[in-house]
């Protein structure tokens, strides 16, 4: 019994990544080849730069996780690769690469929502434990994501709420470049916040009170960029760790308060974290207190899953072709696709 | 060696399967496409339907012939990255061929005497195309200007320069451009430098581009890659990205960022 093996592609932003998974749980093999240091010269992620590496080590990193795993293409079950949301030109990469590997192996293929990658990042066995289980809550923060999804036993998602402006990982890159930390700012801003007090502004939490699972981060950002205007002008010091903490603290509030308010709503009493953000330690701090105290459980994926990799688009794969979702060679890529249109197969 | 040929990079997708052997070609299948956009959501299966109708499992694939462009960035990256992962899983070699190239065989295929003086085109914006020129006689070709980017005109009084020359020893070649140019692009005019007695629109020649592939594969015309040299085959792209233009600009301001 070796169980269903499926290889995962992931190329919508700036990781090259491939990966083998076994039934959806434990990784077998993964590579990644980060664009991360190209990048940086920039000041953020260019596409057309993202899609050039791409095409450059996408079969490299294939065939690396296949030699780690000691498998054959003939040995494999399946393939799924990110077909949306993310940068499309970056997308058509994979799933090109993707759809050629199918065409030539005979092998099923699946497109997979990158949301529900991150949702299936928080499945994966660690080496600590077996990985969560279903139905579960998923609180989803990246840099282009911030939603309250209900994810049933069988891997299907609904929506409960999400951002009406920024996500929250791009509430955090932008509040990093007002106190002037390089990109990638957003781990950084999460590192300086350790440090500051957390009561020192009083940043707005918009939409706390409003009976929905929406949030609103443009508004935080703003209320910092004129924090920082007004004290310039003034010619008052400003403690960036204190920024850091305060504006960290506000975010944190709204997101824990509004999947607390959510494992009330719906009696699911476990709730996976999902996405880059996942990997904040204040965030990881103030769910964890919560549920403590709410008793509730929260799941975190091990933090390097966190941010974009293939293992967690196999698994997200395997539990996507077992409620029947399969794609044949017309599969295309889509910078925008519901986590809806995805599953019930609308849009290919 | 039985082998299927594809490319992307411009609005034509084109393949076609056939066999090579002692330079001969035998195409089994061709098809192609003109579907706006349509590249990356048909390449694989018009892949699939041209190895049927060949009668030749995919498995049964010895190589993979793939234009690398230039043209479209987007675009030369779809048949690259497929033809890429295909060899990965069928353990085939790759030959990359310039799509200009293969635009130029598509638009002339005559073995014949006759001299041709061939220039391919391809809209590169601002006026501007990817382009190259090259010269044909008894089914042979030499290469006179590789590709790169110039303005149509230039492209156009380039090609009134080599045609003058080629005309000293054996008289005046026919002179043929292929292209791919709409009116909204407004270079047609630029063209009528060119001391043109044909004009092929890429619509014309679309079909014919994967059989092309072929010829130009059994001729030789580029180097097959094997093994791990497959990984390293990249898009001919042409043009550097524009913000590492302006990054490197910056830097010679003495500015370290953007
Ligand atoms: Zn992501």
């Amino acid at each position: 019994m070796n169980g269903l093996l499926l290889l995962g592609i992931e190329t919508s932003c700036d990781e090259t990544a491939a990966a083998i998974v076994r039934d959806g749980r434990v990784v077998l093999a993964e590579s990644i080849a980060s664009q991360m240091d190209v990048h940086a010269r920039f000041g953020g992620v260019v596409p057309e730069v993202a899609s050039r590496r791409h095409v450059a080590v996408v079969t490299r990193v294939v065939a690396d996780t296949l030699s780690q795993a000691g498998l054959a293409f003939a040995e494999l079950d399946g393939i799924a690769v990110t077909y949306g949301p993310g940068l499309l030109g970056a997308l058509l990469v994979g799933v090109s690469a993707a759809k050629g590997m199918a065409l030539a192996s005979g092998l099923p293929l699946v497109g997979v929502h990158h949301i529900a990658g991150h949702v299936a990042a928080a499945l994966l066995a660690d080496e600590a434990d077996a990985g969560a289980r279903l139905p579960a809550l998923a609180l989803v923060v990246s840099g282009g994501h911030t939603e309250i999804l209900r994810v049933d036993e069988r891997f299907g998602f609904t929506r409960l709420g999400g951002t009406i402006d920024d996500a929250a990982g791009e509430a955090y890159d932008k509040v990093a470049r007002l106190l002037g930390l390089a990109y990638p700012g957003g781990p950084k801003l999460d590192q300086l916040a350790l440090t500051g007090n957390p009561e020192a502004y009083a940043f707005p939490r918009s939409l706390i009170d409003a009976p929905n699972f929406d949030f609103s981060f443009s508004g935080l950002k703003t209320a910092v960029a004129n924090e920082l205007n007004r004290r310039r002008q003034r010619g008052e010091a400003v403690d960036i760790a204190d920024v850091a903490a305060s504006f960290q603290q506000a975010v944190c509030d709204v997101l824990v308060e509004k999947t607390a308010r959510a494992v009330a709503a719906t009696g699911l009493h476990r709730v996976v974290v999902a996405g880059g953000v996942a990997a904040n330690q204040g965030l990881r701090r103030a769910l964890a207190e919560r549920a403590e105290a709410d008793g509730f459980t929260v799941v975190f994926p091990p933090r390097r899953l966190c941010t974009d990799n293939a293992a967690m688009i196999a698994a997200a794969g395997y539990f996507a072709m077992r409620r029947g979702l399969r794609h044949d060679l017309h599969l295309n890529a889509h910078a925008t696709v519901s986590l809806a249109d995805w599953q019930c197969g609308r849009v290919v | 060696m039985v082998v299927l040929t594809m490319d992307t990079a411009t609005d034509a997708l084109s393949v076609a399967v056939g066999r090579m052997e002692d330079g001969a070609v035998e195409v089994a299948a061709a098809a192609a496409s003109l579907v706006q956009r349509g590249h990356s959501r048909l390449l694989q299966p018009l892949a699939m339907q041209v190895c049927q109708t060949a009668g030749v499992e995919p498995g049964d694939l010895e190589g993979i012939v793939v234009g690398v462009g230039p043209g479209s960035y987007t675009g030369v990256r779809l048949a690259v990255s497929t033809a890429k992962a295909m060899a990965l899983v069928l353990g085939v070699p790759v030959l990359p061929v310039s799509t200009l190239w293969a635009l130029a065989e598509a638009a002339c295929p005559d073995q014949t005497a006759a001299s041709w003086l061939v220039m391919p085109l391809v809209y590169a914006r601002r006026r501007r195309a990817f382009g190259a020129l090259y010269h044909k006689r008894f089914g042979v070709w030499r290469t006179l200007e590789e590709e790169r980017v110039r303005p149509v005109g230039e492209w156009s009084s380039r090609m009134a320069d080599a045609a003058a020359h080629l005309s000293e020893p054996e008289g005046p070649p026919l002179c043929l451009v292929t292209d791919d140019f709409r009116e909204s692009h407004h270079v047609l005019p630029e063209l009528s430098i060119a001391p043109l007695h044909t004009r092929a629109p890429l619509a014309a020649v679309a079909g014919g581009l994967g059989p092309a592939l072929l010829r130009l594969a059994a001729a030789g015309a580029a180097t097959w890659r094997r093994g791990d040299e497959v990984h390293e085959i990249e898009p001919m792209y042409g043009l550097a990205v524009e913000a590492e233009v302006k990054l490197e600009e910056a830097k010679g301001r003495g500015h370290g960022q953007l």
